[in-house]
């Protein structure tokens, strides 16, 4: 599951871009760059989102209203725009979490030797 | 449900799309500026940091459109741009577009009027709770109390009072049944306080039962309205509830006028209420202005109270049916009902014949959602009819504008082969060509809204027999969803051919084509050429079946209505309104006709009931010894109340016998004249003179004796049949007579004002309601034939207009594809009408395939209408002919012209432009 940076593909497995954004937002309301840091840094630097996919990607997340968006200020205290899960959202996490493992269950089992 | 929140959230965007954007760019932006802190941290210099930031990136432009094309709603995107550019390409030609505007905003305008009133007529509701619930008790609106329908059964329409009230206590289908007077009754504020000569307006008074309003379900605008506490005490309940407009007109919308007293017909009512806006009543077509409890009858018509007398028949009963109730179950129920009741007045005299007669009557129920039809039923057929010729126009405009899109879309050829060749797909083609359809169908579906609103008032004329008719045109819902609906077909129906053709184009050897083309496809059928052809066949339609109701009309004016009404005038007065006693009526009688006699000009005047066509009947049934009846109907008769001069006035030739004469007064023998129709039915060819016979309600003596026999006459419609007539000298019937003639020499409507004064002079107790001329009365009931054959001229020319311009169009159009061939004729030689008659010929030859549609066409619709034509058949050969000729030769006009260009054509100019 290696990210080619910058390419408009996702190379994710289909859908599990949206799970792990939807999933960093459980952390609380965070920023595009504070998200993209946030996966990299908790993958060990395996999962770079390039931000040709990341914007994409919230603004679908935000038509289908699992997140909404509002401005406020970063950390160094400039304005930033702060993505936060919705109710719905939480719901549809629930479920892909539930499909994803269902998914690498079955992975495991066919990659168990024997 | 989730699709619909994100179509909302995406149709939302549209409004913010710049909003997006600059977010989108300041939070990429922010981004940005935080990776670069990042490299600076990790020690790179200023410049590097933001290089390596921008580099690692990637593309800010694309992921910018990526994320915005996150929030894209691609259909209303698409539409957006396809308005976008058609406005712009209208715009461009606004020639072109106005031409298509005004032809569709005429045709969608004209269905618009017509279904303005079917809604108004037809389809509108009561404005009350739940009218589909209503329902009355016979359909009939003549005044006779039975009425047989066409299968011959028989229906009663009309109630007693003590009828209705064991109707009401007894009934299981009903929730409630409530009754009203059949008819409106003049209220008159003060008659005594009458200016001379000057005429006094009543208000139309109903009586009504106490629960008449809670049936319906009515609220109030101010104070109350009546219930059934108002109805108890015959006279004991001096109230009156208002209609909106009354209150309006009358006390200038005073919300204290609620709690006055009004002074009607000599009783002072307390008003307790004004009704609704909106209510006027339950008949379409007239108003009522107050309504009074059916307990205050004695005191409203001032003669003895009815309400306990089981032979007097002037009730309507209208009823809420209960809910578990089927329509038949219903109906079933109360004609037992009616059926129980009628054998228990009838108590033990029931004979076998009554008890035949009593089974034999049924209480039909109809519909009361939308009150009384009373236009209803005299105009729907027309109006259907009309509505099926403005549609048949529309078709023929549609078809020009659908020409015209053609020619343009052969001349847009080059535009959209390029489209093509640049990669747009057909199907987006096809939808853009659409939209701009769409966008020339809803321009004119504005106008025709406009046009509508503007022919309204004139359209009212059309089915009212008189201009003041009180039917409120509206611009409901119904309408303005009528009016998008024919747009939506109407676009479709215009721009679909074009679109498809443009989309289909050819785009290489299009764009190789160059100029106008020497390859102008010839002798193969075009849709143009189709579209050329029907228009002609529906225009001819149209042209016929106009011919048909113009002779109709004719043949109608040409019919002989047996009397001479020129020079007679005609003064409505209502002596009961003006408070007369019985006992003083024949007094005032002779003393107002020597009064107008002594008047110069004046020939000869008389009073009657009623004047031949003024819409009102008097119904009995007659008894003659000997004659055995086949059928009640078999001895109905009509008849009049009139004083001696009545005939000679009003110019009814007497053919055998002696009129009426003074003489014939109370104590003398009964005399009466009848008609030939009356003399032909009951004795044959028998004379009638000096024979008796009798009618229903007097005694039941068959004394009366035939002294004159009267020439037959129409007296409601000049298609009627010779009816069955008695005159009876009033002062053997003594009754309040509406009516006075007064025959002159000279001009009726000019002595108009001598007689007011007159009449006023004699006594201020006789309220003078208006006059007009017995030829204005007789001319207003073929007023409506006139104006429909009018209408149906006028859209059928309308149709021949917009046909002529269609085939005109295409010549023209084939003229100038091929100049170049023409040109290198008339350089070759041929003769000016060679080319004449070769352009001509193709005109021709549409216009005769056209006729030869039509013609059949129009006998088939012919067949429809034959009910309204009069003396004539619906292939009358005649009127096709006419018809057909005038078409041929506006066609040909039409065809002639472009014809004629192209034999003028100057040979070196025409190929030295190619």
């Amino acid at each position: 599951m290696g990210v080619i940076r910058g390419s408009k593909q996702n190379e994710f497995l289909p859908g599990t871009l949206d799970m792990l954004l939807l999933r960093t937002l459980m952390r609380g309301p965070m920023h595009g760059y504070g998200i993209a840091q946030f996966i990299r840094q908790r993958s060990d630097d395996v999962l770079q989102i390039g931000e040709g996919s990341l914007y994409p990607a919230l603004q679908r997340l935000q038509v289908k209203g699992y997140i909404s968006a509002e401005w406020g200020l970063s950390e160094n205290k400039r304005r930033a725009r702060f993505y936060r899960l919705t109710r719905k959202g939480e719901k549809q996490l629930e479920l892909e979490v539930e499909s994803f493992d269902r998914v690498m269950e079955a992975i495991a089992h066919v990659m168990l030797p024997g | 449900m989730d699709w619909l929140a994100e179509s909302f959230r995406r149709i939302a965007a549209l409004w913010r799309r710049d909003r997006i954007s600059s977010d989108l760019e300041e939070e990429m932006q922010f981004h940005l500026e935080m990776k670069a802190q990042e490299n600076r941290a990790s020690g790179m210099s200023d410049e590097e940091a933001k290089r390596a930031a921008r580099l690692d990136f990637g593309n800010p432009t694309l992921a910018l459109e990526d994320s915005r094309a996150a929030w894209r709603f691609t259909l209303i995107d698409r539409v957006i741009q396809d308005t976008r550019y058609g406005v712009r390409t209208l715009a461009r030609s606004p020639v072109f577009t106005a031409a298509v505007v005004l032809t569709l905003a005429l045709g969608i305008g004209a269905n618009t009027t017509i279904f303005t009133l079917i809604d108004a007529v037809m389809l509108r509701s009561l404005p009350v709770k739940e009218p589909q619930d209503l329902y009355v008790f016979g359909a009939s609106l003549s005044s006779g109390t039975m009425y047989a329908d066409e299968y011959g059964e028989r229906h009663t329409s009309l109630y007693s009072y003590p009828l209705y009230r064991d109707l009401r206590d007894h009934t299981e289908a009903f929730s409630d049944l409530a009754a009203m007077s059949s008819y409106e009754i003049n209220a008159y504020e003060s008659p005594g306080d009458m200016a001379p000569g000057g005429s006094t307006s009543a208000a139309e008074a109903r009586l009504v039962t106490g629960n008449f309003f809670s049936l319906l379900g009515l609220g109030a605008a101010h104070g109350r309205l009546l219930n059934p506490r108002d109805d108890e005490t015959p006279g004991g309940h001096p109230v009156v509830v208002l209609s909106h407009g009354y209150w309006v007109r009358r006390f200038g919308e005073d919300p204290a006028a609620v709690g006055r007293t009004l002074r009607l017909n000599g009783t002072e009512y307390v008003i307790v209420g004004v009704a609704r806006a909106g209510f006027d009543g339950v008949t379409a077509g007239s108003v009522t202005d107050v309504w009074i409890p059916m307990a205050m009858q004695s005191q409203l018509i001032r003669e003895p109270s009815s309400l306990d007398d089981r032979g007097v028949m002037w009730l309507r009963t209208i009823g809420r049916v209960n809910a578990e109730m089927t329509l038949e179950q219903a109906q079933a129920r109360t004609t037992q009902l009616f059926h129980d009741l009628l054998f228990e007045e009838a108590g033990s005299e029931v004979t076998p014949e009554i008890e035949e007669n009593i089974l034999q009557t049924n209480v039909e129920l109809v519909s009361f959602a939308g009150g009384f039809g009373g236009l209803r039923q005299s105009s729907s057929s027309q109006l259907l009819l009309l509505m099926a010729v403005v549609g048949l126009v529309l078709l023929i405009a549609c078809a020009n504008v659908g020409n015209l899109l053609l020619a343009r879309a052969s001349a847009r050829q080059k535009e959209i082969s390029l489209r093509l060749a640049l990669g747009s797909g057909r199907a987006r083609l096809l939808q853009q060509m659409l939209t701009e359809s769409m966008l020339l169908a809803s321009l004119g579906g504005v106008v025709g809204l406009l046009i509508a609103r503007w022919s309204a008032d004139f359209s009212l004329m059309l089915i009212s027999s008189r201009p003041d008719i009180p039917l409120e045109l509206r611009f409901d819902a119904r309408v303005l969803g009528f009016t998008v609906l024919v747009t939506v077909v109407t676009a479709i129906a215009f721009g679909l051919a074009p679109a498809w053709r443009a989309a289909r184009v050819d785009f290489i050897s299009s764009l190789r084509e160059q100029g106008s083309g020497a390859s102008a496809r010839r002798g193969r059928w075009s849709l143009r050429e189709t579209l050329v052809v029907s228009q002609v066949a529906v225009s001819l339609l149209l042209l016929i079946g106009a011919g048909l109701f113009l002779r109709s009309v004719q043949n109608l004016r040409a019919e002989e209505i047996g009397f001479t009404p020129e020079g007679v005038l005609l003064v409505d007065v209502d002596p009961q309104g003006g408070g007369l006693a019985e006992e003083q009526l024949l007094g005032l009688y002779a003393e107002v006709l020597e009064r107008l006699e002594a008047i110069p000009e004046v020939k000869s005047a008389s009073f009657s009931y009623y004047t031949p066509f003024s819409g009102i009947g008097w119904r009995t049934g007659a008894s003659v010894d000997g004659h055995e009846p086949q059928s009640p109907d078999d001895l109905m008769i009509r008849m009049n109340a009139v004083t001696a001069d009545h005939l000679e006035t009003v110019g009814i030739p007497l053919l055998e016998g002696r009129p009426i004469r003074p003489e014939d007064i109370e104590g003398a023998p009964r005399v009466a004249v009848v008609n030939q129709a009356f003399a032909r039915h009951f004795f044959g060819s028998e004379s009638a003179i000096g024979k008796r016979f009798g009618i229903d309600g007097s005694d039941s003596a068959r004394d009366i004796l035939i002294v004159g026999v009267a020439a037959d006459i129409k007296y409601y419609d000049v298609r009627d049949e010779p009816l069955r007539f008695v005159y009876f000298p009033v002062a053997q019937l003594v009754d309040y007579l509406g009516s006075i003639e007064v025959r002159t020499d000279g001009d009726a409507a000019a002595l108009a004002p001598v007689v007011r004064a007159a009449i006023a002079d004699v006594s201020r107790q006789l309220p003078i309601l208006g006059t007009r001329t017995l030829t204005a009365q007789v001319e207003r009931t073929l007023h409506q034939d006139r104006l429909f054959s009018r209408l149906t001229s006028l859209l059928g020319m309308l149709a021949l207009l917009l046909a002529s311009i269609g085939l005109y169009g295409v010549l023209a159009y084939s003229v100038a594809r091929r100049t170049d061939e023409i040109g290198v004729r008339i350089a070759l030689g041929a003769g000016k009408r060679q080319v004449l008659w070769m352009i001509l010929k193709d005109g021709l030859r549409l216009v005769f395939l056209g006729v030869f549609f039509g013609i059949p066409a129009a006998i088939a619709a012919g067949q429809l209408t034959s009910s309204l034509l009069y003396g004539l058949e619906p292939t009358d050969p005649v009127t096709i002919l006419v018809a057909t000729l005038s078409l041929t030769a506006v066609a040909a006009f039409a065809g002639f012209l472009p014809a004629w260009r192209a034999a003028r054509l100057d040979p070196v100019v025409a190929l030295h432009r190619s």
